[in-house]
């Protein structure tokens, strides 16, 4: 079900229009999300920043703008 | 050279035309596409559900076309891409890998790793630019520095020459064979798509088919059928007004150089049989792409450094985490019409229009103070085109980080925005069947609506839709009161390093933390780097456009009208909020010197160094760049083209 239907006869953006005249107010977002136990540790920042600056970003950069300038 | 074995390694480049890593080897040997998924490697970015919904459709689709050019995707999961690597390596043979890069911190260092790696053990390994139109790297201002404005940046890009795409279209692949080392798994073994998460993407496959094939066709239809009308239609909150390429875009199943290349040449050709409105919608659908660019830019060029964290200028709001006014937010239930049908359609669909996405995440962080990081994961849990950049940049925008963004204080009234995106109140009609007789004039505030109209439109208010979860004034004064908090708090912080000076680097400089936009930190450059983004601004005194911007949104009130609690803060160097408006003009340079000495709220001497400047001029906003920023909007989830 999960699949998505191939429909030649539609473009997909008719699909879209029709899949939102379809769903639009009849489904109902579940009570739980299912990630709210990691809602507190997201008030943290560091486990964050350390992702976004991992260890050696800076020489990786380099050496791509490196190679991207031969 | 047909000797030659080269492994293609796929990640987010899934097409097969004007793909540069797979020509190339395509055209010097034979092949062996691999796609390896190593969810330990992804981190705190683990794709969401509904992004790996898409992706597990779109491994489908590309692996049925590399069938049925006679090779075979091979499918691997793994605890470490650099030993899944190897093993293909050694099942085929193969002396060389390609790819085509990705510019995220986390895929920026593992590539770098691999590529060591592999050329240690004796492997030839080549990268391409399959994602982007210019490389981040390629984009500087006459002082080679980089870009921190877009209308700069833009400006600059569209007087560049673009690299002709000249990737031979691959026809024919030939087999090779693999031996027993590489385990070569089903798309269900890659486990992209939980047991639990099977009833929720059902719906998703309903309005969505992932696949390159798919994303042409997308392209074909937009191009020919609807860019002449984006200029007029791109402002339409519901329907379909925006070209819908953001997930194929995401995910590489359309070439971002193709895209542009059959924009421009409409362009062209409306130029020629005078058609300014199908001339200015490409050029405006050419900005939305461009916003996309602006987000690998602004990423790759400020990186987020230990000195300079992502939103480092809200580490010290006084957020206030409470999960009840989450809930309410998430499942559309928060009393304001046009956030609650965007959290309606974002659930059911996985996509929503750029604007609304900028209306739902201002309301999550300045009616609701909720973390901004819940938000975030939140959309990156739910949004088919969830990208680290263009989310980033989203956030950014809205949040007082950008100079052509959002200001921290600045508050947007919903029933205002509701009359200028969804004037009729379709959109939410739509998604709210429960307001569906509310009459147009109270549809986006129905708590202002006389008991007698609510009753005749069968509403109850605390029923069957919810009262607002904040009221408006209220919500103004709480936030007022956080930036306040924010900045005393900032302000100790500062005070407090300054007797430390070594614990945080960099973090002391003059009122630097105040504002996001952090240092570039390319080493060959001058040391004040930020400063250069004074060529692209001017003050707005000098623009005579700077009033009727206003004018426009009337009850777009600020909390800039309290204006007192800037000023009391004026004591703190490089705490003035409040420069002269500058607008961001690429013809302005001549001006930018005054810019900041004129500046109303002057920096201390003392500190007028190069650093008082950069804070200072991080400082000045521009009001007029900063609407037409929004109105073309699409940021985040945005630059993606609807984005944001």
């Amino acid at each position: 079900l999960a699949r998505p239907q191939p429909d030649n006869a539609c473009s997909g953006r008719e699909r879209l229009k029709r899949h939102r005249g379809e769903v639009a107010g009849r489904v109902p977002i579940p009570d739980l999300w299912g990630q709210e136990i990691f809602l507190k540790d997201w008030m943290d920042y560091s486990a964050f920043d350390a992702f976004l600056a991992p260890k050696g970003v800076a020489s990786a950069r380099e050496v791509l703008m490196a190679e991207g300038r031969r | 050279m047909a000797g030659n074995k080269i492994i293609v390694w796929f990640r987010r480049d899934l097409r097969i035309e004007d793909n540069p890593a797979l020509s190339a080897a395509a055209r010097d040997g034979r092949v062996l596409p691999v796609f390896i998924w190593c969810p330990k490697e992804e981190g705190q970015f683990y794709p969401g559900r509904v992004s790996r919904w898409w992706l597990k459709h779109s491994l489908l689709h590309l692996s049925q076309s590399l069938k049925s050019l006679g090779s075979q995707l091979v499918l691997i999961k793994a605890d470490s891409t650099l030993a899944a690597l190897l093993a293909c390596i050694e099942s085929v043979g193969a002396t060389r890998v390609v790819f085509n890069h990705l510019y995220d911190p986390v895929s920026l260092v593992r590539d770098h790793h691999i590529k060591e790696q592999l050329v240690e053990v004796g492997i030839s390994v080549q990268s391409y630019n399959a994602d982007l139109l210019y490389e981040p790297w390629e984009v500087y201002n006459e002082k080679g520095l980089a870009f921190t404005m877009f209308d700069a940046y833009w400006n600059k890009c569209m007087h560049m020459q673009m690299e002709p795409v000249s990737h031979a279209p691959v026809w024919r692949l030939e087999q090779l064979p693999t031996s027993g080392t590489v385990e070569n798994c089903s798309i269900e073994d890659l486990g992209l798509e939980d047991e639990t998460e099977r009833s929720s993407n059902a719906l998703l496959g309903r309005g969505w088919s992932p696949g390159w094939g798919h994303a042409d066709k997308a392209l074909t239809e937009f191009i020919e059928h609807h860019l002449v009308t984006y200029a007029e239609n791109r402002l339409k909150v519901g329907g379909n007004s925006t070209s819908l390429l953001s997930p194929y875009l995401h995910f590489g199943e359309v070439s971002v150089r193709k895209v542009f290349q059959s924009t421009r040449l409409k362009q062209i050709l409306w130029a020629k049989e005078g058609n300014s409105i199908g001339e200015e919608s490409a050029s405006l659908f050419l900005r939305a792409i461009g916003l996309r660019e602006y987000s690998r830019y602004l990423c790759f060029n400020f990186p987020f450094t230990h000195e300079k964290s992502l939103l480092s200028n809200l580490k010290y709001f006084p957020w206030i985490p409470d999960q009840t006014s989450f809930k309410a937010w998430r499942q559309g239930r928060t009393g304001y019409p046009l956030v609650d049908a965007g959290m309606r359609e974002l659930w059911a669909t996985g996509w929503i229009h750029n604007r609304i996405r900028v209306i739902v995440s201002s309301f999550a962080v300045k009616f609701l103070l909720l973390p901004w990081k819940w938000g975030m994961k939140y959309f990156w849990d739910t949004l088919l085109d969830a990208d680290l950049e263009s989310d980033i940049l989203g956030w950014q925008y809205i949040s007082g980080s950008l100079p052509d963004g959002h200001e921290l204080e600045r508050m947007d009234y919903p029933e205002v925005q509701g009359y200028n995106f969804d004037p009729e109140g379709e959109y939410v009609r739509q998604w709210l069947p429960e307001l569906t007789r509310m009459p147009t004039e109270w549809i986006h505030h129905p708590w202002d609506a006389p008991a007698s109209v609510l009753k005749a439109s069968g509403v109850e208010l605390g029923l069957n839709y919810p009262k607002p979860i904040i009221d408006v004034d209220a919500a103004r004064a709480r936030l007022t009161e956080a930036i306040f908090k924010m900045w005393e708090l900032e302000a100790a912080a500062r005070a407090f390093n300054s007797n430390y000076t070594d614990e945080v680097v960099g973090d002391n400089s003059a009122g630097d933390e105040n504002s996001n936009i952090p240092k570039v930190v390319l080493k060959d450059m001058a040391p004040s780097f930020t400063i250069s983004s004074n060529d692209q601004r001017v003050p707005t005194s000098q623009n005579s456009k700077g009033g009727l911007v206003c004018k426009k949104r009337p009850k777009e009130i600020a909390v800039s009208e309290s204006r007192p609690v800037h000023e009391k803060l004026q004591d703190k160097p490089g705490s003035s909020r409040r420069g002269e408006e500058v607008c961001s003009t690429a013809e302005s340079s001549a001006a930018k010197r005054q810019t900041i000495s004129r500046d109303s709220f002057s920096v201390p001497q003392s500190c007028s160094s190069s650093s008082s400047l950069t804070s200072k001029e991080q400082e000045i906003r521009h009001f007029n760049s900063k609407q037409k920023f929004q109105e073309e909007v699409d940021i985040k989830h945005g630059t993606r083209e609807d984005g944001i």
